[in-house]
């Protein structure tokens, strides 16, 4: 799974501690990577806030994505997680 | 000699080691500033710009691709290619400062390099010299071996009444005095100088615009910081014993007070022709000088919008810490504190996003609006600090040492008499309020005042750039005045 982030000029919560959360929810089942690794199921899009800088250029691979803007998008990203696995 | 490439922030600290360069501290030669605590937290701060650009969750604003050679590169020797890279570079200031809470000194060799590429440009197609393409070889240089470059603009300046060639000492404005087949020497001093102690180069241009009589003052070129008659005297900060101590009580004891500044002395020095973008062009001395003036007076929205957030923070702890922060009072300091950091950065976002393309390519801000941030920085700054020290109370100015809180004689006093609101550590309370202290007094104002130019100096563009014939037309428009 690869890790795209926002530049993180004013960021309204710790993006690099809510993928840590969501690492330790996945535990071993997913394995988090640098966005441009080469082999990726998938692309969380880490934004900052609102504006999500970079907008589409940030999701520059063709894998399913999912972005998170807010602390509040744990939940949503880990049921997306679990979902993509589940499919696999 | 060419500099090995830096990558990590341990690459920077060896790189600065190895300079051996001719740096004094109050009057004695400092062998290694990696080891010297009163410039240590200086070079811990600018080799954050070496780490975060390693930093997946940061890349994107610290990295940048190279114009010449489409390799990636640190933005801090990126030319701006677009009105995007202008507001990247905004954002990664105030990102970088919430790192550091104080300055990291490398934006101003980034103008620096911008503003010379742009003007060498423009120099060579007015006189048909070849200051571009020595340009571009040493730009490719700097983006490969990834070195900090200081910009070197103010010249001690004298008597200011009286033009550089009419000063009772010539040198007090930095000068060609000798022109060689391979080269010129130049001689003076850079005063001010952000970073320059922990830099590896110097990138030298004038201080202002330059009449015919004064031509052997238009001068840009860079040399490396450890050529022979280079000599760096640092700058006394307020406070700044408090470094040696490596404790609490310098209020930010990893990153330090502002930029750590020097003068450089120029004593005879010899710079090769390839690395000469200026040498007597005297009528392109001011564009050159304004063009940094803005690309600097940009930034000071990104990083002091960043460091103001930090010091809003820790008002807003202290204010907990204190039982005060459900105070009306308290809110409505904190929320004015916030509208004054935002409008300084929306100044910088705003020049950035009405920035433009030159001649050479690179981009530019607007600069009028980019003067018009700084000056907001000399005012709202100040502002800031003021609301601080309200929200702080008078404990920021009288509490006692470390070494009372440590000591077994007094040690408990200080923790009974300086107590909180219950079950905050009087040492975490003593630590917010130190790092108060250190960001809204004495030095860490006077930055923001002068910094980039004096309040002066940006009316002085409101002057040129403020359109006030059109306002007028405009004025007598509207009531039908011919």
């Amino acid at each position: 799974m690869g890790v795209r982030y926002c530049g993180g000029c004013n960021p309204r919560y710790e993006r690099v501690a809510m993928i840590q959360q969501a690492q330790s929810l996945m535990g071993d089942c997913v394995l988090f990577a640098r966005h441009d690794e080469e082999a990726l199921d998938g692309l969380i899009v880490v934004k900052g806030c609102p504006r999500g800088c970079g907008g589409r250029a940030l999701i520059e691979r063709k894998v399913p994505y999912h972005s998170i803007i807010a602390e509040g998008d744990l939940k949503s990203l880990s049921e997306w997680l679990f979902t993509l696995q589940h499919k696999k | 000699m060419m500099m090995k490439r830096i990558i990590t922030k341990e690459d920077y600290i060896q790189s600065l080691k190895n300079l051996h360069h001719l740096v004094y501290y109050n009057g004695r030669r400092v062998e290694d500033v990696t080891e010297h605590p009163a410039l240590r937290p200086h070079i811990n701060s600018a080799a954050l710009t070496y780490e975060l650009a390693l930093r997946a969750e940061y890349e994107d604003l610290m990295t940048a691709t190279s114009h010449l050679t489409g390799k990636k590169i640190n933005r801090f020797t990126h030319i701006h290619q677009s009105v995007y890279d202008l507001i990247k570079k905004v954002q990664m200031l105030r990102l970088i400062a919430h790192e550091t809470g104080s300055c990291f000194q490398r934006c101003v060799g980034l103008d620096a390099l911008n503003a010379v590429c742009m003007t060498a440009y423009d120099v060579d197609q007015k006189y048909k010299t070849d200051y571009f393409e020595r340009f571009k070889k040493y730009l490719a240089y700097v983006q490969e071996s990834n070195i900090m470059v200081v910009g070197g603009m103010t010249d001690p300046k004298g008597d200011r009444s009286l033009p550089p060639n009419e000063q009772a000492d010539p040198d007090l404005f930095t000068r060609i005095v000798e022109r060689r087949s391979d080269g010129i020497v130049v001689r003076g001093a850079k005063a001010h100088q952000t970073g320059a102690v922990n830099s590896h180069e110097i990138l030298i241009m004038p201080t202002q615009a330059m009449g015919e009589e004064s031509r052997d003052y238009a001068v840009a070129c860079a040399l490396p910081i450890n050529s022979p008659g280079v000599i760096l005297i640092f700058g006394r900060q307020t406070n700044e014993e408090r470094k040696l101590e490596k404790g609490i009580d310098s209020g930010n004891p990893m990153f330090g007070l502002v930029g750590g500044e020097a003068l450089v002395v120029l004593e005879d020095v010899f710079v090769p022709r390839e690395r000469v973008f200026l040498c007597g062009e005297y009528d392109m001395a001011g564009i050159l000088v304004e063009r940094f003036a803005t690309m600097h007076r940009q930034n000071y929205g990104g990083c002091k919008g960043g460091v103001s957030d930090i010091l809003i923070g820790a008002c807003a702890v202290a204010a907990e810490y204190q039982g005060t922060a459900g105070a009306s009072h308290i809110k409505e300091k904190l929320a004015e504190m916030i509208h004054l950091s935002e409008t300084i950065y929306a100044g910088s976002v705003a020049c950035s996003a009405m920035g433009y393309e030159t001649s050479s390519g690179a981009y530019y801000p607007d600069p009028l609006l980019a003067n018009t941030t700084k000056h907001n920085v000399t005012r709202h700054i100040y502002e800031i600090a003021r609301l601080a020290h309200d929200i702080a109370g008078g404990i920021v100015a009288t509490m006692p040492f470390q070494g009372d809180l440590e000591s077994s004689e007094v040690g408990r006093y200080v923790k009974k008499y300086l107590s909180g609101v219950k079950g905050i550590p009087v040492e975490a309370r003593i630590k917010i309020l130190r790092l108060i202290e250190n960001m809204s007094g004495g030095t860490a104002l006077a930055e923001s005042m002068h910094g980039a130019g004096s309040p002066q100096t940006q009316k002085v563009m409101y002057g040129r750039l403020g359109n006030i014939e059109q306002k007028k037309r405009w004025a007598k428009r509207l009531v039908g005045i011919n």
